[in-house]
């Protein structure tokens, strides 16, 4: 038992004592340099807060830049990391968890759905998958706690991360293109702030074909080219919604799971206009509303009713 | 309180004007009034401008330009009128000089004979003769303009400027408004912007504060005889070697750079209310920066009835080669503080004056020197103006700055990243790491490697050397070096600095131990730098005889002229008010150059980091030796004896203190009826100024080892790392893997 606590606990120190040996370089934030042609700043700055909250924070530097790096400079022979070298194939990988049995198993197909993808068809080798998920920083929050908006908002921030920020744009783009801001490009799409609030980016990017009994939130990685988009407000705000195959449903389940039938009916966060229309909810409003308006007008007649007679017998009196 | 009382004025001039108003009723009545009223407008004007001059002792006449003879005998020309044919004339002489200086750098001939041939072929071909800056030779020519007479000959056509803000904004402005509310004119700023954290902790004319006018104009420097009205124009009678005990008049003073050639600085501005009269900007010098052919031999101090003022070039000639300022303009007053006066590339130096020449300070403030050989920049032909982008005639200085010294654009950035970004080397191959040190170490840190040697670090005021060779007094430089950890300190500096010049800043790793205000900048501890003090101090030491051991070891420790408790309540307050500053901000390691000197001080107004320094009078200094005469003699002046009176010190000088972390001003004059010093010491500041270094870039910065070695340029203990980081810093495994 000591022995294994005194091993854990030197491997932890061997990984502190190698990192922050690269760190001091690379933790420079500057760390960066110019590439040509447009003058594009390339980093090579990790941070330390982001990566030792991230997913990979276990890990020693060397466990993915494994051979070339222990020089100064580095070798020009020197290994680029492969995420596929942990992530498919590779039961070290797995410890047991539902997780990274299910992120293994998905791994190929993912593999495939990228490939089809328009970020790798547009820009074919230079985007790869740390362009989305950056080693050194990436938390994968599916576990985790979040509310429905917090999910929604660090699945965005996936695609933000560049497609908010001109200079990463400028920094991949392989042809002659105009920045344009989501905004911009969203001007067609009423309350579009809302929309991103609501709804992942990849709800109306992705193609989920295939893919109509998804149980584990995710979304395929064959991002469509923004013509195939979805683009008409019927698809989602309408009975047929395709939202009830996408992140709603997974809400719906977890609202069903954690707050039970009832509650999760009557307080669940998946209203969308048009999408989630209740029947009897409408004729009972409709009801309501005739009764209420009924009752008023009965209510006035009779105090007209009243007052006419009241008068009448007043004349008579006198 | 000021603005209470204009409130209530106006409140009671608007009552009466209601009252009045209310009762007249015929229009003879009216009118007569309304001539009533403006005669009082002008004979109050009047009243104010004069009462005005008596109270602060300096005086405003009309300023000509005329010509002058020189000791020779020799009359030289300023500002007169040119025949057509003379002005023809002078048009061929200034375009053909213009042309040939062109055309100089295009050709590559070794052989003077054949530059000289090709020279005169290449300065008539029309690829050249089309492209002279000198417009305005062609505009005078048409509008009949033959004379110069100053802001008003530039102001017939140019009334009103265009000014595009930072914001790409243009508005259409006033030219004179713009050029009087300039720095450049008024010398002070009473705005906020200043990056000065006073020692009681506040900001410098920040929100909150009552904001007084703060500038060269006011401003109690390193060099005394800088307050502008002590030191405005002097002519002394120096004995030079050469003459052999014949005397010689020269020009000194703070007027000499300034673009107004009145008989004091912009006094009326920095009142409360009013500003300069009409014949003060009369004499505002437009040529200087606009004309590549102005003249510094016509800078010199004259005396005419009214009194010693500064003069100007005003010819014909200057006038017509008018051009967007270049870097000559600049640097006829500015290489003074980059170089230094004494500097070989200080070309206005090559002119001295056709009488009366200036005095040449050879010690240096900055000794950093911008010309072509000294800077890359500027040998890439580069303009001042383009990293200090003019927004009319507002010109910024940077969001940085230790110094007191008004910043009419202190929002404008001026910066190596604005071009360079942060990843500024691209060619060396270890680029990625040097650009990697930005984040903590900023350009100057290793491009600037050392300043010139005339830098004056330690200069003595108090005791004088006779200066043969120019034949008067002057201060004592007991130090001057341009060397790093010498001349050069490096700290930490986030752009914001003391009310005597101390670059704030702190290591980002938060370590308290970082604090130059009681280490680096208050104490010499290298046995090298000791032994030349010594050496050069051993002069006055024995012509004054003074005590060697204290003399020495003030200098060596300027806090050794303390007492304990004061020590004790100076470190503390330095935690209270100045530790918060330090830590805010980003702060790099920046060179600074460091200076100190020993000063009359008046003691009833002297806190613990310095304060209320004595002016000196320059014929006295210069001519007599005689420091505290001199000194007694400038604060005779008028304005300084009102700053020792009750109105001065409600309207600023309480305010001045507070920054100084002094409680407040006392208006005891600090000399006596006999004119015996009450209260006045010489004295160190109690720590160095340090001055931001930014010109002189080199191109090839320093190489790693210079500073991640044993015996490295920077003091990593002093600037705050721990033990193992400097083990880790001074001792790189990677360098020795990249040999």
């Amino acid at each position: 038992m000591l022995r294994a606590i005194l091993l854990l606990l030197s491997i932890a120190v061997l990984q502190a004592t190698e990192n922050q040996s690269c760190l001091k370089c690379h933790g420079m934030a500057n760390l960066s340099e110019q590439t040509g042609p447009g003058r594009k700043q390339h980093s090579y700055h990790v941070a330390l807060s982001g990566f030792e909250h991230s997913n990979h924070h276990s890990l020693r530097c060397s466990d993915c830049h494994v051979q070339g790096y222990s020089q100064y400079p580095h070798a020009e022979a020197k290994t680029i990391p492969d995420c596929l070298g942990c992530h498919q194939d590779n039961s070290e990988f797995l410890d047991g968890s539902e997780e990274r049995t299910l992120l293994l198993r998905d791994m190929k197909k993912m593999k495939t759905e990228f490939e089809q993808s328009v970020h790798h068809s547009a820009l074919k080798d230079s985007f790869t998958c740390v362009h989305c998920h950056n080693p050194h920083r990436f938390v994968d929050q599916r576990g985790k706690n979040l509310s429905f908006e917090e999910r929604i908002e660090w699945s965005n921030a996936v695609c933000l991360n560049c497609h908010n920020s001109e200079k990463q744009i400028n920094e991949l783009k392989t042809k002659e293109y105009v920045y344009r801001t989501p905004e911009e490009i969203h001007a067609w799409l009423p309350s579009a702030k809302m929309h991103w609030k609501k709804v992942r980016c990849v709800d109306c990017h992705a193609d989920f074909s295939g893919m109509e009994h998804n149980k584990e939130e995710r979304f395929s990685h064959k991002i469509n080219p923004k013509e195939k988009a979805v683009r008409n407000c019927n698809q989602c705000h309408s009975k047929e919604s395709i939202l009830t195959t996408r992140i709603y449903q997974m809400n719906m389940r977890k609202a069903l799971e954690e707050e039970g039938l009832i509650k999760a009916f009557l307080w669940n966060n998946s209203y969308v206009i048009g999408a989630t229309r209740n029947r009897w909810l409408d004729i009972f409003t409709l009801m309501l509303l005739v009764s209420g308006v009924g009752g008023i007008a009965i209510h006035a007649y009779a105090r007209y009713y009243v007052y006419r007679k009241n008068r009448k017998e007043k004349n008579n009196g006198e | 309180m000021i603005e209470s009382i204009l409130l209530l004025l106006q409140k009671i001039t608007s009552a009466t004007g209601r009252f009045l108003m209310n009762r007249i009723r015929k229009p003879v009545t009216t009118m007569a009034f309304f001539l009533f009223a403006a005669f009082v407008y002008w004979g109050v004007g009047k009243f104010y401008h004069a009462a005005f001059e008596w109270y602060t002792g300096v005086k405003n006449a009309p300023l000509t330009y005329g010509a002058f003879k020189t000791e020779s005998g020799e009359t030289i020309e300023n500002s007169r009128r040119l025949t057509d044919r003379e002005f023809r004339q002078t048009a061929i002489e200034i375009v053909l000089r213009e042309r040939k200086e062109a055309v100089h750098d295009k050709i590559s001939e070794d052989n003077k004979f054949a530059k000289e041939v090709k020279l005169a072929m290449h300065q008539d071909l029309r690829s050249f003769t089309d492209e002279s800056r000198y417009k305005h030779i062609g505009y005078f020519e048409e509008a009949g303009i033959r004379q110069y007479e100053g802001p008003a000959t530039c102001l017939s056509c140019h009334k009103n400027m265009e000014v595009t803000d930072g914001k790409g904004h243009t508005h259409k402005v006033n030219t004179l408004d713009n050029v009087v509310n300039s720095v450049h004119f008024r010398f002070f700023s009473k705005e906020e912007g200043f990056s000065t954290i006073g020692y009681d902790g506040r900001k410098v004319n920040g929100k909150g504060t009552r904001k007084i006018p703060i500038g060269k104009i006011d401003r109690a420097c390193g060099v005394p005889g800088s307050f502008s009205w002590t030191g405005w124009a002097a002519l002394i009678e120096t004995k030079p070697e050469h003459l052999h005990g014949k005397k010689e008049l020269r020009s000194e003073g703070c007027g000499q750079c300034h673009i107004g050639g009145n008989f004091h600085p912009a006094t009326e501005m920095m009142m409360p209310i009013g500003s300069v009269p009409k014949v003060a900007k009369e004499g505002i010098d437009c040529l200087i920066c606009h004309s590549q052919e102005y003249n510094m031999n016509y800078r010199f101090v004259l005396q005419d009835k009214h009194g010693l003022r500064w003069n100007q070039d005003r010819t014909m000639k200057a006038a017509m080669a008018v051009t967007h300022p270049t870097n000559e303009n600049c640097l006829n007053c500015h290489q003074h503080n980059l170089g230094g006066d004494a500097h070989e590339d200080n070309l206005a130096a090559k002119s001295l004056g056709f009488m009366n020449k200036r005095l040449l300070h050879i010690g240096s403030k900055r000794a950093n020197v911008f010309s072509k050989s000294h800077d890359v920049h500027y040998a890439a032909g580069m303009k001042c103006t383009d990293c200090h982008v003019p927004e009319g005639h507002k010109i910024p200085r940077g969001t940085m700055g230790t110094d007191l010294v008004a910043n009419d654009l202190p929002g404008k950035e001026v910066s190596c990243e604005k071009c360079h970004t942060s990843a500024p080397h691209v060619k060396s191959k270890d680029r990625i790491m040097l650009n990697g040190h930005t984040e903590r170490v900023a350009c100057e840190t290793c491009h600037i490697t050392k300043l010139d040697k005339r830098n004056a670090v330690l200069r003595d005021w108090i005791h004088p050397t006779w200066d043969e060779e120019e034949g008067l007094w002057t201060p004592t430089d007991i130090y001057r070096n341009g060397e790093p950890s010498h001349g050069i300190q490096f700290l930490w500096y986030n752009g914001k600095g003391t009310f005597l010049a101390n670059a704030l800043g702190a290591n980002p790793n938060g370590s308290d131990d970082y604090n130059p205000l009681t280490k680096q900048l208050t104490q010499i501890n290298d046995p090298k730098a000791r032994a030349q003090i010594r050496e050069e101090a051993l002069g006055i030491i024995r012509k004054y005889n003074l005590d060697e051991e204290k003399y020495l070891s003030e200098a060596f420790d300027v806090l050794s002229q303390l007492t304990p408790e004061v020590r004790k309540q100076r470190a503390a307050e330095i935690e209270k008010n100045i530790r918060a500053a330090m830590e805010s901000g980003k702060s790099k390691i920046y060179p600074f150059k460091v200076f100190n000197a020993l000063m009359y001080e008046d003691m009833n107004n002297v806190g613990p980091y310095g304060g209320m320094i004595l002016p000196f009078d320059y014929n006295t200094y210069y001519q007599t030796g005689n420091s505290l005469e001199s000194a007694r003699v400038a604060t005779d002046n008028t304005m300084m004896r009102r700053m020792y009176q009750l109105p001065f010190k409600l309207y600023m000088m309480d305010e001045f203190m507070y920054y100084f972390g002094v409680p407040g001003w006392k208006t005891e004059y600090p000399f006596d009826r006999k004119g015996n010093p009450k209260n006045v010491q010489p004295k160190w500041m109690r720590q160095m100024g340090t001055l931001m270094v930014n010109h002189g870039i080199e191109k090839g910065g320093r190489g790693c080892a210079e500073c991640h070695s044993q015996n490295g340029i920077l003091d990593y203990e002093k600037l705050g790392y721990s033990k193992v980081r400097i083990a880790d810093l001074t001792n790189l495994r990677e360098l020795k893997m990249a040999r």
